[in-house]
């Protein structure tokens, strides 16, 4: 935390106070004249990289009130800043406060233009700020910082007149919603108590009376409240000087109360109200001030480079954070991933311990899996021609007249009519049978060509009784499915038909075909 | 607070370390981030390792009368002669002794190299798995008995498994006197010797 000067300056002199954590301490007193800036640049040269807070406390500051347009951003900018530079010659230490809108029709915004108008005595010891590169974070007035007491000090009421005692004299200050909008600086000795304290009550009543003229404050407004801030030894005096009335309600504080309640934890002996009005002043640091930004340009490039360093810093501090979280995660699962490895080690050893007890392989487990399985499809698809054979010779001896010429056998697809459902269904694979999926396309195929003893060839109806009872015995072989048979003649209705019924084809023999299939594994 | 162009110069140093030390946060948390992942990775491939690991101690029983089992059916195979690397003298030696004794005509064969076997269903096993050699033969027959017995004969020499896929008999005794010993048929048939076979590369 950047250290805090406290600059109070009066039209008598400037008093450079250091400001930390609530303890107040003058460093320097310095006479407002030419003579003394080389000293105060010396000051301030000893610590640039202080921050300044200017206090003025001047006779020459002036309040102004007035209603403008109601209008916003550039265009009201540019209104202020004509109309302070139609009522001050010298804008550099001005400031315009927004008191609020009018509720009628029209709308206008209320505003307090301020500027001390003699700003040459300040000049001086603000190039010397400038030229040292001091970090001056603006220039209050007393007025300004009022409201600040006044709230911190327990006042209550809406509008009330702030009178205090500084070195600079009698300062009233008018407050009203919490906001500055009147103040007058008298001279005073502080050594007579009591004149102060009647000075007091007369000032107030006079105030009252020239507040009320200017419709500052209204006429039906009530008695005005006043609050005086008197050291705790004239308390008394204050209050028996300060005796209310039908204009004036009185309310005496103790200053020294109020500082303690206020934070402020030591002051020097010699400081009087203004001790209360700096403390305020560092402590709550308060937006409106009069300097121009080409006077804070230290403060500001301070406040920037500060801003800068700590986004940098949280991003910085947030990434760590985030990584530090990431690691702790990556850390934990890397701890759960070697535990799991070890486990799986454990398990692979305990398993290995097991396999020892398997009996020998030829090859690894998953190998000889697969190659039983190719095993046993090779099973499943290996026919016997012995059995189909067989059947064919059982049919055969149901039928004498018919002789076998050649048969053709074969493993293989079926033709697609033995595939199409004839009243005789896939059987499902049997237990511990390999799977289905092609296999069930498989089938052993046979062709056999034969010819019809002992009948005529042009008897059509004899050779196809004959050949229909050969493959009617066919059929009734288990799994056997009968897909054609091809005459030497075709009796469909939906065909041509010819034939000789003569003693020509006497020597002929009919011979005929038959396409027979059967499923592998049945 | 409004900067004007010189000053912002003046914070060039601030725009610099700041820009470092963000840099240097954003590249902290990609790196954790890069490594948590990674150690995500390594947990999750951990767990699965770990879970196979478990399933096969559990699975073990299971696994050792699945071998058994498959040891049965390997049995099986060594005892058809397919354990054995296929030896084609042996197995002329087996054609021409059935011949002699079962007192047959003429046989022809012609024998393919050996090749994977490809049935339908078949899938690669591993590096010990199932061969074939196709086999032709043509055969003259007094009986289809005799190529009944031969394929019969062929197999139990155990040489080999003998998977026949295909014979066409035909009959060629047209004109042939009933009584006469003389070819009566002709066959010629495709077959399969299924081997085993330890393969470097499957």
């Amino acid at each position: 935390m950047a250290e805090k000067r406290l600059l109070y300056f009066t039209s008598r002199q400037v008093c450079a106070c250091r400001w930390m954590s609530g303890r107040l301490e003058i460093d320097a007193l310095f006479a407002n004249k030419e003579e003394s800036i080389a000293e105060f640049s010396k000051y301030v040269a000893s610590a640039r990289n202080a921050l300044y807070y200017l206090l003025v406390d001047v006779i020459e500051e002036d309040f102004h009130q007035e209603n403008i347009p109601y209008v916003r951003g550039r265009d009201r900018r540019t209104l202020l800043a004509r109309k302070l530079a139609q009522r001050y010659r010298d804008v550099s230490l001005a400031l315009t406060l927004s008191l609020g809108y009018e509720t009628g029709p029209r709308r206008e915004e209320k505003v307090l233009f301020s500027s001390f108008t003699n700003t040459q005595q300040f000049q001086p010891w603000l190039a010397t700020l400038r030229a040292c590169q001091a970090r001056l974070a603006g220039v209050f007035s007393v007025p300004l910082v009022s409201p600040l007491v006044g709230k911190r000090a327990g006042v209550a009421a809406s509008r009330y007149l702030l009178v205090s005692l500084q070195r600079a004299g009698l300062r009233q200050s008018y407050v009203e919603n919490g906001q500055i909008r009147f103040s007058r600086l008298g001279l005073a000795d502080p050594a007579d108590a009591a004149e102060i304290a009647r000075q007091c009550a007369t000032e107030s009543a006079r105030m009252q009376q020239y507040l009320t003229s200017v419709r500052i404050v209204p006429r039906d407004a009530g008695p005005l409240d006043i609050a005086v801030l008197a050291p705790s030894d004239q308390v008394a005096l204050f209050r028996t000087e300060c005796r209310s009335n039908a204009q004036l309600r009185f309310q005496v504080l103790d200053l020294d109360s109020t500082c303690r309640n206020s934070g402020l934890k030591s002051a020097p002996e010699g400081l009087l109200g203004e001790r209360l009005f700096l403390h305020e002043l560092a402590a709550a640091r308060p937006g409106e001030q009069f300097a121009q930004e080409a006077e804070r340009r230290f403060y500001n490039i301070w406040r920037a480079r500060l801003t800068l360093n700590s986004a940098g810093v949280a991003v910085f501090l947030f990434c760590v954070l985030l990584a530090g979280l990431r690691l702790m995660d990556a850390f934990n699962a890397k701890e759960l991933a070697q535990a799991d490895t070890e486990q799986a080690r454990a398990l692979s050893a305990q398993y290995a311990k097991l396999q020892t007890q398997f009996p020998q392989m030829p090859a690894s487990s998953e190998n000889l899996k697969g190659l039983v399985a190719n095993y046993r499809t090779l099973e499943h698809q290996n026919a016997s021609l012995a059995l189909i054979l067989g059947e064919l010779s059982r049919a055969l001896s149901a039928a004498p007249q018919i002789e076998v010429e050649r048969i053709d056998w074969r493993v293989g697809v079926a033709p697609r009519a033995a595939l199409e459902p004839q009243g005789h269904p896939p059987a499902p694979a049997a237990a511990g049978q390999p799977p289905a999926a092609d296999s069930d396309r498989d089938y052993q195929v046979v062709e056999i060509s034969a010819r019809v003893n002992a009948a005529d060839a042009s008897d059509y109806r004899n050779i196809t009784l004959l050949v229909d009872r050969f493959v009617e015995t066919l059929r009734q072989q288990p799994g056997l499915q009968v897909i054609s048979t091809r005459l030497p003649f075709d009796i469909a209705a939906e065909k041509s038909l010819s034939g000789d019924i003569g003693d020509e084809r006497a020597a002929e023999v009919p011979r005929f075909k038959v396409l027979a299939a059967k499923r592998l594994g049945s | 607070m409004r900067l004007a162009r010189p000053d912002i110069k003046e914070l060039r140093l601030s725009i610099v370390a700041v820009a470092l030390l963000i840099a240097l946060g954003v590249a902290c948390a990609v790196a954790s981030e890069y490594y948590l992942e990674r150690a995500k990775n390594e947990r999750e491939a951990a767990k699965q390792q770990r879970t196979e690991a478990q399933k096969r101690v559990e699975q073990v029983a299971e696994e050792e009368r699945e071998i058994r089992r498959n040891l049965v059916f390997y049995k099986s195979m060594t005892d058809r002669g397919m354990a054995v690397d296929e030896n084609r003298l042996d197995i002329i030696d087996s054609i021409a002794r059935i011949k002699k004794e079962r007192r047959l005509f003429e046989i022809k064969y012609s024998i393919e190299p050996q090749k994977p076997l490809q049935y339908a269903g078949v899938k690669p096993a591993g590096p010990l798995d199932l061969v074939a050699s196709r086999m032709k033969l043509e055969m003259l027959l007094l009986h289809e008995q005799d190529l009944l017995t031969f394929l019969e004969e062929l197999e139990s020499s155990g040489k080999a498994y003998v998977s026949v896929r295909s014979c066409s008999v035909a009959r060629m005794d047209a004109g042939i006197p009933a009584l006469a010993v003389t070819p009566r048929l002709r066959s010629e048939c495709q077959v399969d010797l299924v081997g085993l076979k330890r393969v470097k590369n499957p």
